[in-house]
């Protein structure tokens, strides 16, 4: 499983990374904001996207609006500290397949990964 | 042209050389050059430029020819005898080369080291072949053999082996030796005699075999066994397999043995040793600090005076003195498995430590009914963190839990003493300390019960409490789940 994972925090995307060695990732590409992710999407193909929303540059949701223009399938999960139910909603209606509300924990934000790569394989096979 | 018998060719009896020899007052029409070419060449003489002008040298200088005129006119090329194959040795790996001097500058001979230790893959030299020589050729144009160069004069055992280029290189770990022009590397080191500032320190990947003794304050670090013909005096032996030796150790309480697996040895005096395995000593134990990680057996000799701590069984003539010599047994303990099993705790303590201190900072976080986007960024941090140090908990619990187990099945109470327990004895035997205030007469078997209290033995009568013949105390309470291991723990 190919993961980009998106976040300003180093901290954050080492955590994130972490957690993404005890679900199965092969390959891991880093990406401090929604422009440096765009810019690396196409050569390295991830299988899915972990985002976060608040990030210099390009936030995480203008991300999700470009990239949904190009590529509808590629699953995307915020992970933010934005639990308000009407930013859940927007991200949702930008594209975003799952959402991960920090604080999380190693367990939580892995099972969150395996039910989205879950649902998007079935609806692959669908 | 019928030769002149005026003129002729003296020739050396090997053909080295050949003389033209003139008979005085000739006609000069003989000693034209071609007629004189045609001569020599009809004597056998192989004519070539060289010859040619000597010849014609030879014309002129005849003069008025009033007397016989002789001249060399040729004379051999000699043959050049090949070379003999040879060694060129690495400068750092030339058995040959005279250590001596290589250490005489040395301030620390104990320091000095006098054999050559390899590695597989070390090119130790270079092997030239001989070679063929040129040939020569007499005056007559015989050709003069040369002589071929002799083999190298080495033979190479099959720890070494000589590639393609002619290198020489080392297949196993050991040390190089050249012995009767057989050239090998010996996985034992083999000192002819004793540890001294002859050999200096030995540090050997393998075992070490030592024909002599070891003097005081020499050091031996061997992978393997080191045995030992003689006397080993205050020394250090480090040893990674058995150390057997055929004389005492007379430590002088700075003598040490450490590492080794299991000593054989005739007595042990003022030594510290540290093995994993048994201790089997002939006559007596005098004065040492021991740890022994399985048994001792020493039924002819006596141990008295200093501490030994032993895992497994005892079986021995005396223990202690009629002097009242202080000798403290500790048993059925694993020494060496307490460093480790210290760690692990310590190390389960710190990481608590940790979890309770991120607990606290999670807390304090929490405390805010609306934490901002840093506070719940930190919280993750945190959530992570602890989760990683929960691995931790959970992996050295797991190791501290194989280190108590493995204490548990291995230690046993199990000692035999055949003549006498003198006073001034203690044994320290889990949580019990047992003092031995009068003389006990063997043969004397100590144990447990299935009770686990601690009994006695004598001959064939029934098992008593040993409370029945020396002051047992309990000194710590036992830990529970671990036994009789209180005593290291306290300490």
């Amino acid at each position: 499983m190919r993961v980009l994972v998106v976040d300003d925090s180093k901290t954050m995307r080492n955590i994130v990374k972490g957690v993404l060695a005890t679900v199965g990732a092969t390959a891991i590409e880093e990406a401090s904001d929604g422009q440096d992710a765009l810019s690396r999407v196409d050569a390295f193909k991830p299988d899915i996207i972990l985002l976060d929303w608040n990030m210099p540059v390009m936030d995480g949701i203008t991300f999700v609006k470009t990239y949904r223009v190009k590529n509808k399938t590629t699953p995307i999960i915020m992970v933010t500290t934005e639990a308000e139910k009407s930013r859940v909603m927007e991200a949702i209606l930008a594209g975003v397949n799952n959402y991960a509300v920090k604080p999380f924990t190693p367990e939580s934000l892995s099972k969150i990964i395996e039910t989205t790569i879950a649902k998007a394989a079935a609806k692959k096979a669908a | 042209m019928a030769a002149n018998p005026e003129i002729s060719v003296r020739f050396a009896a090997d053909a080295s050389q050949a003389t033209l020899v003139a008979s005085p007052r000739l006609d000069a029409a003989l000693l034209k050059l071609d007629a004189l070419l045609v001569q020599v060449q009809a004597a056998g003489v192989l004519i070539d430029n060289e010859v040619a002008r000597k010849v014609s040298g030879f014309a002129a200088a005849y003069g008025s020819g009033l007397t016989e005129h002789s001249e060399v006119i040729a004379r051999s090329v000699p043959s050049v005898p090949g070379e003999d194959g040879r060694v060129e040795w690495q400068k750092e790996f030339d058995p040959r080369a005279e250590q001596a001097a290589a250490n005489a500058e040395r301030t620390d001979h104990y320091q000095g080291r006098h054999y050559l230790q390899v590695k597989t893959g070390d090119m130790v030299g270079m092997a030239h072949g001989p070679t063929h020589g040129t040939d020569g050729r007499d005056v007559r144009g015989g050709v003069l053999k040369a002589l071929q160069g002799k083999p190298v004069p080495i033979a190479f055992k099959p720890t070494l082996v000589l590639d393609s280029t002619g290198r020489i290189i080392v297949q196993v770990d050991g040390v190089l030796v050249l012995k009767d022009n057989e050239l090998s590397v010996a996985q034992s080191l083999n000192v002819p005699g004793s540890v001294d500032f002859s050999t200096g320190n030995i540090d050997f990947p393998g075992s070490v075999i030592i024909a002599g003794g070891v003097g005081s304050g020499f050091k031996i670090t061997a992978a393997g066994d080191i045995h030992v013909g003689g006397l080993i005096e205050v020394a250090e032996l480090h040893c990674g397999g058995d150390v057997i030796a055929r004389g005492g150790m007379a430590g002088n309480g700075r003598g040490t043995i450490k590492k080794a697996r299991n000593v054989q040895i005739v007595y042990l005096d003022k030594v510290a040793a540290e093995l994993s395995g048994d201790l089997i000593v002939e006559r007596e134990i005098a004065d040492c600090r021991l740890i022994v990680g399985g048994d001792v057996r020493c039924p002819n000799g006596t141990v008295f005076g200093g501490n030994v701590a032993v895992t497994g069984s005892i079986v021995v003539k005396a223990i202690g003195s009629e002097a009242y010599t202080p000798t403290a047994i500790t048993l059925g303990d694993l020494p060496l498995l307490q460093g480790p099993r210290l760690e692990a705790s310590k190390m389960l303590q710190q990481i608590k430590a940790t979890l309770a201190r991120f607990a606290e900072q999670a807390r304090l976080i929490k405390l805010n009914p609306r934490p901002s986007a840093a506070e719940k960024e930190t919280l993750t941090e945190i959530s992570y963190e602890a989760s990683q140090q929960n691995q931790e908990l959970a992996r050295w619990a797991a190791k501290l839990s194989e280190i108590e187990a493995t204490i548990l099945a291995q230690r046993k109470l199990d000692v035999h003493v055949a003549k006498m327990i003198h006073p001034g004895v203690t044994f320290h035997i889990g949580e019990f300390s047992v003092e031995f205030k009068d003389a006990a007469k063997g043969p004397i078997w100590i144990c447990w019960d299935e009770q686990r209290q601690l009994m006695y033995r004598t001959g064939s009568e029934a098992a008593r409490p040993l409370a029945d013949i020396a002051r047992v105390k309990r000194v710590v309470q036992p830990v529970r789940g671990t036994g009789g291991s209180a005593i290291a723990a306290a300490a």
